[in-house]
């Protein structure tokens, strides 16, 4: 609550006053996550500056309507999203346009390499089962493990709905637990056989 | 309980919160035995471990704060022409709303009839109602002529470049539009002409109603090849190949005459620098003709900066490239 309204305070000094330091403070909280989001589809740290920056530079340019906005978080990750679509060439960016087509890089460590649940087997069977999953199932995933965003915030960025997004990651979690079960299984089997 | 629905209330549990529900549906599975509490904590470690996100911030601001800056100078520019455009603009209107007319008698053909002539400059667009009621919006870099009554036979008038008619409906007088040579020939309809001299194509599109497009016969003057067209349709005659092609009009079509948006799909840059250059009277200089054959597709609102089209072309543009703006050109070539 605390940020949303700390958030609201800087639209409304960019908007009003033109006030760069608001900017950066705005551009500090987001800049981070959104280009990670970008990098989820350029895989290329050069294109996915270039993406956050364009979508920055579109807020200060119309920075009049940036009060108007009501939920903003949502607004800069389509935009991102968006934006990042266009970036792709021409050739994948016609079959890019459902979000199917994309291929989705995670792009940061999903296990924690120095669990001590987690062996590092168990961790490869865990990564392989993210991988695997389709693309649009993938992205959820990410949204909500990564960007820590409720169903209602993914539904708005990808404008799909609420149930989609509920089964998709069901099937997400679910291929991830069914490893877990059969890893552990298998490692329980392994260990009585002595 | 469905096998399946354990994950949809583990999932709803991590992402969504402690919602009651699911937190009684989880826990009740994490009692049944010994193995599914291990799998819920790795699946939880999972879910809540998140790595140190890479940190490209000051990368990132800092073009941020160049593309603000090289904006502000070129939008600068573009606001004190824009400032001298008002200035001219206010002198128009003092002359005539926003666009000429010029009154004259063509004492060569008919003395008795007065005509008049409206020409609407490039970056402009206008609607006018003629003696008849029939209302045309007329294209920017565009000229109609008129007569001031429709005493003949028929009522005819003469376009230059592009507009849109909605014709009173008139059975014993024919409404002719003349373009050059060849002409269209109306009894009551919507539909809309685009034939600019320079550009190698005329076309007609018909919202609703009939009408004929007639096509000059090659060394017979005043006689002609007609072809009738169906509502929803667009004829495009090509003036070099003389091949003549039926297309069905699209969406974009009411949004380009009601609210001054130009859709283009697949347009080659060479193509959209002639309408960029009616819209904002802007000539787009190709330093690599290279460019001049890339394509777009996206929209131009007749009230954005030139600027803005300028940066979404440079962003969409599959090699890098760059532009500058001096003295009402803008040149573009690739990125060294």
């Amino acid at each position: 609550m605390k940020q949303t309204k700390h958030i609201e305070l800087l639209k409304r000094r960019i908007s009003k006053n033109a006030d760069e330091n608001a900017f950066q403070s705005f551009f500090n909280l987001f800049a981070d996550c959104l280009f990670q989001f970008a990098m989820t589809f350029l895989k290329n740290t050069q294109l996915a500056e270039e993406v956050v920056s364009d979508v920055f530079f579109k807020i200060w340019i119309n920075k009049k309507e940036l009060e108007d906005i009501d939920n903003i978080k949502a607004y800069l990750y389509k935009a991102t999203c968006n934006t990042s679509l266009n970036y792709l060439d021409e050739e994948k960016r016609t079959n890019a346009f459902s979000l199917e087509a994309v291929a989705v890089d995670l792009g940061v460590d999903m296990v924690n390499p120095e669990s001590e649940l987690i062996t590092k087997e168990l961790k490869k069977v865990i990564e392989k089962a993210i991988d695997s999953l389709p693309p649009r199932c993938k992205l959820i995933f990410k949204l909500a493990k990564v960007e820590q965003m409720k169903y209602r915030e993914i539904s708005e960025i990808l404008e799909i709905s609420v149930k989609t997004i509920d089964h998709q990651l069901t099937i997400a979690l679910k291929k991830i637990g069914i490893v877990i079960e059969i890893y552990l299984t298998e490692e329980e089997d392994s260990s009585y056989s002595f | 309980m469905h096998k399946d629905k354990i994950w949809q209330h583990i999932a709803r549990r991590l992402a969504e919160g402690e919602v009651d529900k699911d937190k009684i549906i989880v826990d009740d599975w994490l009692k049944k035995n010994n193995l599914n509490p291990k799998i819920f904590n790795r699946l939880k470690e999972v879910w809540d471990y998140n790595s140190t996100r890479i940190n490209r911030r000051p990368e990132i601001y800092l073009k941020v704060q160049q593309r603000i800056k090289s904006f502000q100078t070129q939008h600068n520019t573009y606001t004190i022409i824009r400032r001298v455009l008002r200035i001219a603009a206010l002198v128009i209107l003092a002359a005539g709303m926003g666009f000429l007319i010029n009154q004259y008698t063509d004492f060569t053909k008919h003395p008795e009839i007065v005509y008049n002539e409206v020409s609407v400059p490039k970056g402009n667009r206008t609607a006018i109602f003629l003696p008849d009621s029939t209302k045309v919006w007329i294209s920017n870099n565009s000229k109609l002529r008129y007569p001031t009554d429709f005493n003949g036979e028929s009522r005819q008038v003469e376009l230059t470049g592009e507009a849109y008619f909605e014709v009173n409906h008139n059975q014993e007088k024919p409404f002719i539009v003349n373009l050059g040579k060849h002409r269209i020939r109306v009894l009551g309809t919507k539909f809309s002409i685009s034939a600019y001299p320079e550009d190698d194509y005329i076309k007609t599109s018909l919202v609703s109603g009939k009408v004929q497009f007639d096509i000059a016969r090659k060394g017979a003057p005043d006689k002609y090849l007609s072809y009738e067209l169906k509502p929803g349709y667009s004829l495009t005659y090509d003036k070099k190949d003389v091949t003549l092609t039926e297309s069905k009009v699209n969406s974009e079509f009411y949004n380009y005459w009601l609210n001054g948006i130009y859709e283009f799909k697949s347009e080659s840059l060479e193509d959209l620098a002639k309408i960029i250059y009616r819209i904002f009277n802007i000539t787009i200089v190709f330093e690599d003709s290279k460019l001049k054959s890339k394509t777009y597709t996206g929209a131009i609102s007749i009230d954005d900066s030139i600027f803005i089209l300028m940066e979404a072309i440079k962003r969409t543009a599959a090699e890098p490239i760059e532009y500058r703006y001096d003295m009402n050109k803008i040149y573009i070539k690739l990125k060294n």
